[in-house]
């Protein structure tokens, strides 16, 4: 049994709802918050896929009118959108404000609620230090398509800048299977490596936190049942569902931790290289499993329990336990392989880049890990298999 | 874990936690732009020092508005708006809840006519009145097991109408929880067992109840953990930081667990002999808990088989059959029950006929069992029960409970199918 | 920017299922003061409640379908005379006496002691078309209460009986927890119970 700590701080402060008809319970949520007109804001892709049609059903029969429908969002979250969709809002007079769609999308809606709560034409101050000051908006995320792990938390990236705040968190996650089903197998497989490796860093942080594991538990849990046979079957609903739900699990514990090496590595290295994150942490998970494997660091036994459930923990040696649940993650990773094939580009990264990521992401770690020991894991991540 | 077919779950509460967490607290509040906060208390928090304690740990950092502490047991909407007014005159800015349920009901009832003007809380009764951020609230739990800090409705009662009044909103939500062992340290060992057994049960129901999900299993299963491995050894050596911590964390856990989960037939019957006859809360759950377990087993046995493995830990899960898992969680806690008489020298009852009030009376007699088992039907908590929850069946519990005798299986009502969750 | 590019979406209607929970609405609220007389269950639950007690099942949002809806689409006469379900709602009202009344679906100028609301039309077709029990469907927060809340317990065992009456077995045992047993509900009370609610409730 692992001592308490001697002091942690938890929030998870969205409110999850999933499952059947989750969607129609938006009206009557955000009738809780007082609010009638939310601004809903997408991309073009999700129109381009039936989903906001979809979407605009749920609300029927209900008093909520939809003030508008932006949907211009692409793979990038910029201040010049986010004032546009600001200004949108202000005319219709919305008061809510819905996020139907994944990373970019999210960032893009937690940017207008900023702007719009607090009457600002841009978020110099916040990028400079200053907290938002007071309650923000009401902002529910309908997640869809591949998560990029940042959607049901307190940060928000606009224009390649990172801002991190309590009043950030939405104040709600629907997941539903009319929204969630149907992406393509890539996506789903990069949402579903983002989680692994976020609930197995939140778990395996320095420090017991006993709220995080609680959190951490059910997302890797979900994943170790339907990663491997969901990933590549995207119409099949209940995998889907159990694969955002861990998602949405895994970033609720992940961001009350400190952030892990895998996702330091991977951040630094797509911010060099503009690669997707998912893809990056497919070669990078497994290089740091790989590493904690050599070092014998040991590894928590919920992380087990989590991954293989009660039976087969029960049944396995004490001083195992460690070592299998790297095994089932490395076997999880592994299962991957065919839907999310190792990038030729990454193998071709130049050395000093390498150099230069490993220092951003030892300098971002708050002395946990230091710069030779992010070389060598990303070294060991790019290179090209043998086979 | 399967994801159910549908479920929500929201803790959306600040939680620290730790030794020397209430000094945190001057910060946390200059975050939320907050300096003078007023002290909502009980009489009996304020009598065991424990007052004195959050005062200290707040030091001079921030000044203390006013010590409010004539909060009654069942407090009522007078004692709101009184406590409100004193607010306003004191020019406070925040609110520190230290005490139980009823304290942190109160506090949060101070809070929507502090923030929101007005002379009554009677102006705000009903759905949707509470509109916007309220002052900032910090509630410090101080019996482990209410659960009340991370809930979003305030339950205030109104004994001119004699009906009680709720307040649901998302704004009276609490800012902050506090989790610091310094306040459960006193707790003599009988309560320390009841509302330790208050947190387990908790857990327990919110594992097997209709709306459990993955995320409030989690919790529960930790809370069953640490109170399993922890109370024994709490009781033993009262002046266990580290167990106090652990027991705490656990009741916050259980209450994040059933908050989202609801509760069954032990509470059903808890609140019910708690209203009727006086029971204290803990005391009803840590009684009729193996009753709940067994009544409910032929609906949900492979759930509550789980349970082992939080109670007794993997290597007896892996000993034991699977088929004896379900029984063998009730004989566990039975068998706690049991260690915890011993434990307590005999003031934690095992059955209804040993519950006694402070002068030894007996609170609950046989002649009164079907009336409470009438009563039942007006509680809440039967409908989340996995199995249909009737008056008769109610008394075949109630008179197993009384005597301490285990449930005739055969005699429990069967019907339905497997539930669906 | 030009705005007009992103128009306002106003909610749809789905009249075919307020037809359908409206017809649905009406039988229950039609048999339950028939049953509160002939079943001895019905009949203790409801003198637990108090005496002039006004509750309502209903669905959210109240407002959605108004009056004004139905009034181009429906003769004169049944505007003018109030016959139209005002949202869809089920009152029941219980008299000084303790007898049960049903007062239609028209709440205005009444006061509900206790009111429960579906939190939207699909989560009351979920209930109302048995893929959901009633249970489960509290457990999935499909609806919310307001008012005096130990009554609303009572108010779903009534519910739970009246079901088992009005549904053939093979539904009633989708909608309720526990179907009767034989000692609890015998076969012959059922049967003639049933019959005598169909009549009485549908008839006159």
């Amino acid at each position: 049994m692992m001592p308490m700590p001697d002091y942690y701080e938890f929030l998870n402060y969205p409110k999850i709802v999933s499952g059947q008809f989750a969607l129609e319970n938006i009206p009557s949520e955000l009738d809780g918050y007082h609010a009638q007109k939310p601004l809903v804001i997408t991309s073009k892709s999700i129109v381009q896929r039936g989903l906001t049609k979809q979407f605009v059903k749920a609300f029927y029969d209900s008093t909520v009118v939809l003030g508008g429908i932006y949907d211009e969002v692409r793979d990038y979250a910029g201040i010049s959108q986010a004032r546009e969709a600001a200004q949108l809002y202000k005319a219709r007079g919305c008061d809510a404000l819905i996020a139907l769609g994944n990373g970019p999308v999210v960032d893009l809606a937690k940017a207008v609620n900023i702007l719009v709560s607090e009457n600002l034409d841009h978020l110099g101050p916040h990028f400079d230090g200053a907290a938002p000051a007071r309650p923000l908006k009401p902002l529910i995320v309908v997640p869809a398509c591949s998560f990029n792990g940042w959607e049901a938390t307190h940060a928000m990236t606009v224009d390649n800048r990172r801002l991190v705040a309590d009043a950030l968190y939405p104040a709600a996650v629907f997941i539903d299977e009319r929204i969630t089903i149907g992406c393509c197998p890539e996506c789903l497989a990069e949402t579903g490596i983002i989680a692994l490796a976020q609930a197995f860093e939140a778990m395996t942080a320095d420090g017991h936190n006993p709220m995080i594991d609680a959190l951490a538990h059910p997302a890797l849990n979900l994943l170790a049942q339907h990663l491997a046979n969901g990933a590549p079957r995207p119409s099949d609903s209940s995998a889907c569902m159990a694969l955002a739900n861990a998602a949405t699990m895994a970033a609720a514990a992940f961001c009350n931790a400190p952030p892990g090496m895998a996702h330091l590595l991977t951040e630094a290295l797509g911010r060099a290289t503009g690669i997707a994150p998912g893809k990056l942490m497919a070669i990078i998970l497994p290089a740091v499993i790989d590493m904690l494997q050599e070092q014998r660091t040991p590894i928590k036994d919920d992380v087990l329990l989590a991954l293989a459930g009660l039976e087969q923990f029960a049944t396995s040696a004490g001083p195992d336990r460690g070592r299998s649940s790297l095994r089932i993650m490395l076997t999880l990773v592994d299962s991957l392989k065919k839907t999310l094939p190792a990038l030729r580009e990454a193998f071709q990264i130049q050395r000093h880049l390498l150099d230069q990521v490993a220092h951003e992401a030892a300098g971002n770690s708050a002395g946990r890990f230091t710069v030779p020991q992010c070389l060598t894991v990303l070294t060991q991540a790019i290179q090209e298999p043998a086979s | 874990m399967p994801l159910p077919s549908f479920y929500d779950f929201c803790c959306r509460v600040k939680t620290i936690s730790g030794i020397n967490t209430l000094e945190q607290i001057p910060s946390q509040l200059a975050n939320m732009k907050a300096g003078r906060p007023m002290i909502i208390s009980d009489k009996g928090v304020a009598a065991t020092g424990l007052i004195q304690v959050v005062i200290q740990a707040l030091g001079d950092q921030l000044q203390i508005g006013e010590v409010y502490d004539q909060v009654p047991v069942d407090s009522d909407y007078r004692v709101v708006d009184d406590a409100a007014k004193i607010y306003r005159t004191k020019g406070c800015d925040a609110i520190i809840a230290v005490g139980g349920g009823s304290v942190i009901d109160t506090a949060k009832g101070v809070n929507i006519v502090a923030s929101l003007g007005g002379d009554t809380l009677l102006d705000y009764e009903g759905l949707g009145t509470v509109k916007r951020k309220l002052k900032p609230l910090v509630v410090v739990p101080t019996t482990a097991g209410t659960g009340s800090e991370m809930t979003l409705v305030a339950v205030i009662a109104d004994p001119d109408r004699k009906i009680k009044m709720l307040f649901p909103s998302y704004f009276i939500l609490p800012d902050l929880a506090v989790i610091d062992p310094r306040m459960t340290k006193t707790l003599p060992a009988a309560l320390t067992a009841s509302t330790a057994m208050d947190a387990m049960t908790h857990a327990c129901e919110a594992y097997y109840c209709l709306e459990k999900n993955p995320l409030s299993d989690s919790f529960a299963f930790r809370a069953i953990q640490l109170i399993s491995q922890h109370l024994l050894k709490v009781l033993q050596n009262p002046a266990d930081l580290q167990g106090r911590l652990a027991l705490a964390n656990a009741s916050a856990m259980a209450g994040i667990a059933f908050s989202n989960s609801m509760v069954g037939m032990v509470h059903n019957l808890g609140h019910t002999v708690g209203a009727l006859c006086h029971v204290p809360h803990g005391v009803a759950m840590s009684i009729f808990l193996p009753y709940g377990l067994e009544y409910n087993l032929h609906r949900c046995a492979d759930i509550i088989g789980e349970l082992l493995f939080a109670l007794a830990g993997p290597e007896i899960f892996a000993a034991t059959p699977k088929s004896e898992r379900p029984e063998k969680v009730v004989t566990f806690i039975r068998q706690m029950n049991q260690d915890l008489h011993t434990a307590t020298t005999g003031k934690h009852p095992r059955c209804l006929k040993e519950v006694v009030d402070r002068n030894g009376a007996q609170l609950v007699s046989q002649s009164m069992l079907p009336a409470i088992a009438e009563a039942i039907m007006l509680d809440g908590a039967r409908l989340t029960n996995p199995e249909e929850f009737l008056p008769t069946d109610a008394l075949t519990v109630l008179s197993n409970a009384w005597e301490g005798s285990p449930l005739d299986l055969k005699k429990v009502n069967k019907g339905g199918s497997k539930v669906n969750y | 920017m030009n705005i007009n590019k992103y128009p306002e979406v106003k909610p749809g209607r789905k009249p075919l299922k307020r037809i359908y929970l409206a017809i649905m609405l009406w039988t229950v609220g039609k048999a339950i003061p028939v049953a509160a007389k002939v079943d001895p269950e019905i009949k203790k639950e409801f003198e637990k409640l108090p005496k002039n007690f006004t509750l309502r099942l209903m669905v959210q949002p109240e407002r959605a379908f108004p009056l004004f809806f139905y009034t181009k689409m429906l003769p004169g006469f049944v505007v003018k005379n109030g016959m139209l379900p005002y949202g869809l709602q089920m009152i029941l009202h219980i008299d000084a006496q303790g007898k049960v009344h049903y007062q239609g679906a028209d709440p205005r100028g009444k006061k509900f002691d206790l009111s429960m609301a579906f939190k939207n039309l699909e989560a009351a077709m979920m209930i109302f078309s048995f893929r959901e029990s009633t249970p489960t469907g509290y457990a999935h927060d499909r609806f919310v209460v307001e008012g005096y809340l130990p009554c609303a317990t009572t108010f779903m065992r009534v519910l739970d009986i009246v079901q088992v009456y009005l549904l053939p077995k093979i539904i009633a045992k989708r909608a309720v927890k526990r179907y009767p047993k034989w000692f609890e509900m015998p076969p012959w009370r059922k049967h003639i119970n049933r019959i005598i609610i169909y009549l009485r409730a549908f008839t006159f």
